[in-house]
């Protein structure tokens, strides 16, 4: 067990290489120019040269390479080439709306989904089964920002339950960070739950027809016995990954909905900074979303030799 | 003030029910304000963006600023002398000016914040030609060498939009024109609270306990600068949708900018009020690459620009009759001696009559490149607009749509159209900024050294200089106009004509200020 | 992400996907589950209908979708303009009817080049045993970049808007999903009895992939590329509606509703029209999905 996790920790050293090596390259052939951007409508071209060499734009592909990977490895994003700010200290100031949607979002996801499948499966075949899958079809066909849309018309603006917009820290009390919170992450879960509760669905109905599970019914277990404790403690390998595939698509999810929801976090960082060419912070912050991704890989296939005594490392 | 006394009083009485009372005081006294863009760049010198002036005006302060006549005004100065020949120029400083870091204002700081400023702005470098050197005599007072005599020197460093002259301590002041600066040391009525600034989130000011208002009235830039709030917070909202929210419910108090298709809305809205800060609005064009065909060809140009109805191109951008205005000039008509040259030439043609003069001009079918940013709302019709009408006047057009930063860094080539080079870009002016002959680029023909399109003249240029050390006001009220007359005949840029937005701002405010910007002085709550 | 050995990760795969591992159906079960199920019809007819749409789209619409008239700009819908108009004054009717032409060309396009590539390099990987390590890993790096960001910064490297670069940066962040899926489904192949036997016999590698990994995989990847081409779809959406897709003077109902965005307050008419096709298309192409999934896995479909 330990030297498998170190093995898997030693594997992805390769995958972050890659991806650092990767966006540093794509950025560097990728059209725009931070210097114009910066100098503004009048700048003349002159102008905008002397401002690509303070900036150090003009220097060559490996030298700029080195210089960043080593500055990555010491812990140092470098500095926004727009506010001049530490790309830490602007990491820093949006992790919290951003991590703060996605727990809430996985929660909300989690706790209605996984029911709604069981039900599903053990319902299988009626109306109610019918109805939910129904509703999965439809929550990974609507586009997520209409859905966005459509909540805040109704539950802000003709409710008034909710706010429209914007981010409260939790340090301003967990209930109005809750509020904030909540139209962008049912909005975010709608095809969160959409897939989780497809996927509980189809494995259960698999595992419910297994023999141990007739054996547990025939020896008079409860049906809710039988569904949460026999059934889904099986069916829960697949509804883990499928959630750890999920979070990929929270963050991608993230990128718009913070922007509907004016949410000031790292999805909006990354878009406004992709558009203006900022490459130290879409390179920082591609590089924290591929990491979070690799780990939360790595936690799921360590879980589940916690949740399958049967697979074994 | 008493009302806030009595409530510290009755908190030191009873801290546990005071508490929500003492934060809803405090609140009271911030002023919220959602900006028209995100704040990235914090150097007022460094970058033109509207949004930077806007935060400029709050850190920092100018030796003079305009009046709504756009005269200029003293402000930090006291007052000024001109020696006979008009070569020598002195100001001196008010007294009990203080920057933020507590250091008075002397004069060596002022010299070398108009020196680095004489580097980077338009009008600031047409000054600098004509100085010998930005110094000073002694704490109090800076004097300006010139070599040749340059009339508009307190216009210059009084220019009220896109990098209007702000005084910074020395030591920042000497930094290199081309990077910018971070530290938010100023001596205006603000100061930058560094720690809370967010960039694409928020921005905070506190007021500047130290600063000394002049008597009289605010107007623009000038007068007294009287700040009523303890904080002014500006909250950076991408989703213009959201901040109109935002002010209906009472979240903020003033938004830069509103959508001239949600104006409707807030009209209606019994608490909130349209605002227009900048009476003189923001002028359309179309600027020309002269270095590459077909545009290098004058007549191809005048054929265009006798094809232009500006009436859909403003209606693209502005809803409201009243919001948008034909202006037939490339000067911004309704400031002081601009005149409406383009009449009986602009409009004159119709499609079928435009696409022969293009022909008989001598246009041979080339391809002409129509960068258009999509990013940009005030932009984006025009490029789609310019495709259409240049299409139907029988021009072969690429229209070629990226984002803003693709569209930047494509202006710059000088190249042909096959090697990367453009033909046509459309963009906007505030008509502040572009209202004399010296600070107007688009009328400018500095050739490769000046604004990208690259137009050459001469003679244009000679007009400029001639106008900037006019010897008294009749002469350059005739040579100004000679500039506008020789402009709509070169037709260096096509003009769009002048369009007008609105901010909104909470109906329990009052006194908010007309300018160039939004300014944070002067307004307060009732 | 994983460097599993393989058998757990098929494992693991085979559980999350039903679909995945089956024998070939035969084809008149097929053509059974396909009278017996009412989603396929339901999908199938309505991506007909979108399609039709999209063909004859210059007779259905009453107007050119680009022809600007900023006179009339954000008019409700009339009788003149079914849907209204945009801030431009074009007839988002028109438009939207055009748009159906974006959405499928995307959603198909990128099904069957993420398919094809990323079949090539499963293929490779599953069967080229000292390739595997490189390409999983660089799949690995790949995938661990959110889609959306992946394909807004090839957008913005391949110089903005055409329907070719959309469908090509969306292909590009499909593409390890596929490639995985396919290596995962070789891999369990490879391990029935009869391809070990046919491996013995000395079959060439072309020839077990031609006989027994193709048959095998063409299903389930089938399957996978409705999915992907639903997903295309929504991405496409995202992209113009972020303003990283494509420009407004080519139709798409992402930007239509980008351009609505800031009015859907005052005129949810702009967001609303599109929003309402995409939707449907988008479910058609779900429900088809679901619809053929159930009929190549028997398994399922029994109890469906």
């Amino acid at each position: 067990m330990g030297s498998y996790i170190f093995r898997r920790i030693l594997a992805t050293i390769p995958v972050v290489l890659f991806v650092m090596l990767f966006v540093f390259s794509l950025l560097y052939i990728t059209p725009g120019d931070p210097a114009a951007i910066l100098a503004g409508d009048q700048a003349t071209q002159a102008e905008i040269e002397a401002i690509r060499i303070d900036l150090g734009l003009d220097r060559s592909f490996p030298v700029r390479f080195v210089e960043w990977s080593s500055g990555v490895l010491r812990g140092d994003f470098g500095v926004s080439i727009f506010t001049r700010l530490p790309v830490s200290t602007m990491i820093q100031q949006r992790v919290e709306p951003t991590l703060s949607l996605m727990v809430v979002t996985m929660v909300i996801a989690i706790t209605i989904a996984v029911p709604l499948g069981v039900l599903a499966a053990w319902k299988h075949g009626s109306l109610i089964d019918r109805a939910i899958m129904l509703f999965a079809v439809l929550g990974f066909s609507v586009p997520v920002f209409v859905i966005g849309y459509v909540l805040a018309w109704t539950f802000a603006l003709q409710l008034g339950w909710l706010p429209v917009q914007g981010y409260t820290p939790f340090s301003e009390g967990p209930w109005p960070w809750l509020r904030s919170l909540l139209l962008p992450s049912f909005t975010l879960a709608t095809f969160y739950i959409a897939i989780i509760a497809r996927i509980t669905r189809a494995t259960m109905l698999e595992i419910l027809q297994q023999d141990y599970i007739r054996t547990a019914r025939g020896k008079g277990a409860s049906e809710q016995a039988v569904l949460f404790v026999h059934a889904l403690r099986n069916a829960s390998v697949p509804i883990v990954t499928v959630i750890g595939i999920g979070i990929t698509l929270v963050i991608s999810g993230a990128v718009v909905i913070e922007s509907v929801f004016a949410l000031p976090g790292l999805g909006r960082l990354i878009v406004d900074s992709i558009l203006r060419r900022d490459y130290p912070v879409i390179q920082a912050v591609i590089l924290i979303f591929s990491f979070v991704y690799v780990i939360i890989n790595l936690l799921i296939d360590l879980s589940y030799t916690v949740i399958d005594p049967r697979i074994r490392y | 003030m008493i009302k806030r006394r009595t409530l510290l009083g009755a908190a030191a009485a009873s801290p546990l029910l005071s508490l929500p009372a003492l934060g809803q005081s405090a609140n009271s006294n911030v002023l919220k304000y959602v900006p028209s863009g995100n704040l990235t760049v914090l150097d007022p010198i460094f970058t033109p963006a509207a949004v930077s002036v806007t935060h400029g005006y709050c850190v920092f302060d100018t030796l003079y600023g305009v009046d709504a006549g756009q005269n200029p005004q003293p402000q930090m100065a006291a007052g000024h002398s001109v020696s006979d020949d008009g070569l020598e120029w002195r100001i001196t400083l008010r007294d009990g000016l203080k920057f933020h870091d507590g250091e008075p204002v002397r004069a060596q700081d002022c010299a070398a914040s108009l020196a680095r400023w004489a580097q980077r702005d338009p009008f600031g470098q047409a000054l600098n030609a004509a100085t010998e050197s930005f110094g000073y005599v002694d704490d109090k007072t800076i004097v300006i060498k010139l070599n040749r005599p340059f009339g508009p020197v307190l216009n210059a460093i009084g220019k009220p939009h896109s990098r209007p002259a702000m005084m910074m301590p020395e030591r920042l002041a000497t930094t290199d024109p081309q990077t910018q600066i971070t530290e938010m040391v100023g001596s205006g009525p603000f100061r930058f609270v560094a720690d809370e600034y967010v960039s694409g989130d928020r921005v905070v000011y506190e007021k500047f306990a130290d600063y000394i208002p002049r008597e009289g009235v605010a107007e623009w830039t000038s007068g007294g600068k009287q700040v009523n709030f303890d904080r002014l917070d500006w909250q950076i909202m991408p989703d213009a949708a959201t901040a109109i929210a935002a002010i209906q419910a009472g979240e903020v108090d003033w938004i830069g900018t509103v959508l001239t298709d949600l104006q409707p809305i807030l009209e209606m809205h019994p608490d909130v009020n349209l605002h227009r800060t900048d009476p003189y609005g923001v002028l359309h064009v179309i600027r020309f690459n002269h270095l590459i065909p077909p545009f290098d060809n004058v007549e191809i140009r005048r054929a265009v620009l006798k094809a232009v109805d500006q009436v859909p191109f403003l209606q693209s951008v502005a809803a409201k009759p009243e919001d948008r205005e034909e202006c037939l000039a490339l000067f911004p008509c309704g400031t002081p001696g601009v005149e409406q040259v383009g009449e009986g030439i602009m409009g004159s043609l119709d499609i079928e009559a435009a696409k022969e003069a293009v022909m008989a001009a001598g246009y041979n079918g080339e391809p002409v490149v129509i960068l258009n940013p999509t990013d940009i709302a005030s932009i984006h019709p025009h490029g789609l607009l310019a495709a259409d009408l240049l299409g139907k006047i029988g021009f072969n057009v690429d229209l070629v749509e990226t984002d803003w930063g693709t569209v930047v860094q494509r202006r710059v080539s000088k190249e042909t159209v096959e090697n990367g080079g453009w033909n046509i870009a459309a963009t906007n002016w505030p008509a502040i900024s572009i209202n004399n002959p010296a600070t107007n680029a688009t009328t400018r023909g500095l050739g490769e050294s000046g604004w990208w399109g690259w137009y050459e003249d001469v003679e244009m240029e000679r007009l400029v200089v001639d106008w900037l050390g006019a010897a008294d006001e009749k002469a350059a009220a005739k040579l100004y106009l000679d500039v506008q007359n020789r402009a709509i005949d070169q037709v260096p840029t096509l003009p769009l004509g002048l369009s007008y937005s609105s901010g909104a701002v909470r109906a329990d405010l009052q006194g908010a200020l007309q300018g160039s910007v939004d300014m944070f002085w002067n307004i307060r709550r009732t | 992400m994983t460097s599993a050995p393989p058998e757990q990760e098929s494992y693991v795969v085979a559980r999350a996907m039903p679909a995945i591992i089956s024998a070939p159906p035969k084809r008149n079960a097929m053509m059974r589950t396909l009278r017996r199920h009412p989603t396929m019809w339901l999908g199938g007819t309505l991506l007909a209908l979108v399609a039709i749409m999209a063909i004859f789209a210059p007779i259905i619409s009453t107007s050119d979708p680009s022809a600007m008239n900023p006179a009339v700009r954000v008019q409700p819908p009339s009788a003149e303009a079914w849907f209204g108009t945009d801030m431009l004054g074009r007839d988002i009717f028109a438009r939207s009817v055009y748009g159906a032409r974006v959405s499928l060309i995307v959603g198909i396009g990128v099904a069957l080049f993420a398919t094809i590539v990323g079949m090539i390099i499963g293929l490779t990987a599953g069967f080229v045993r000292w390739a595997d390590g490189i390409i999983m890993r660089i799949m690995d790096g790949m995938m661990s970049i959110p889609a959306i960001l992946l394909a807004i910064a090839l957008m913005t490297l391949m110089r903005g808007g055409s329907v070719m670069n959309v469908i090509l940066a969306i292909t590009i962040a499909e593409i390890p999903r596929v490639a995985r899926l396919t290596r995962s489904a070789v891999l369990s192949v490879r391990e029935l009895t009869y391809v070990e036997a046919a491996v013995a016999c000395g079959t060439s590698k072309l020839g077990i992939i031609r006989l027994h990994i193709l048959p095998n995989t063409v299903a389930p990847i089938t399957v996978q590329a409705t999915y992907i081409c639903a997903s295309a779809m929504i991405t496409e959406a995202i992209l113009s509606f972020i303003g990283a897709g494509l420009p407004t003077s080519i139709p798409s109902w992402g930007n239509i509703m980008a351009e609505g965005r800031a009015l859907w307050q005052v005129k949810p008419n702009i967001v609303f029209f599109p929003a309402i096709f995409l939707s449907v298309t988008v479910l058609a192409v779900n429900l088809l999905g679901d619809g053929l999934r159930d009929a190549v896995d028997p398994r399922l479909a029994k109890r469906v």
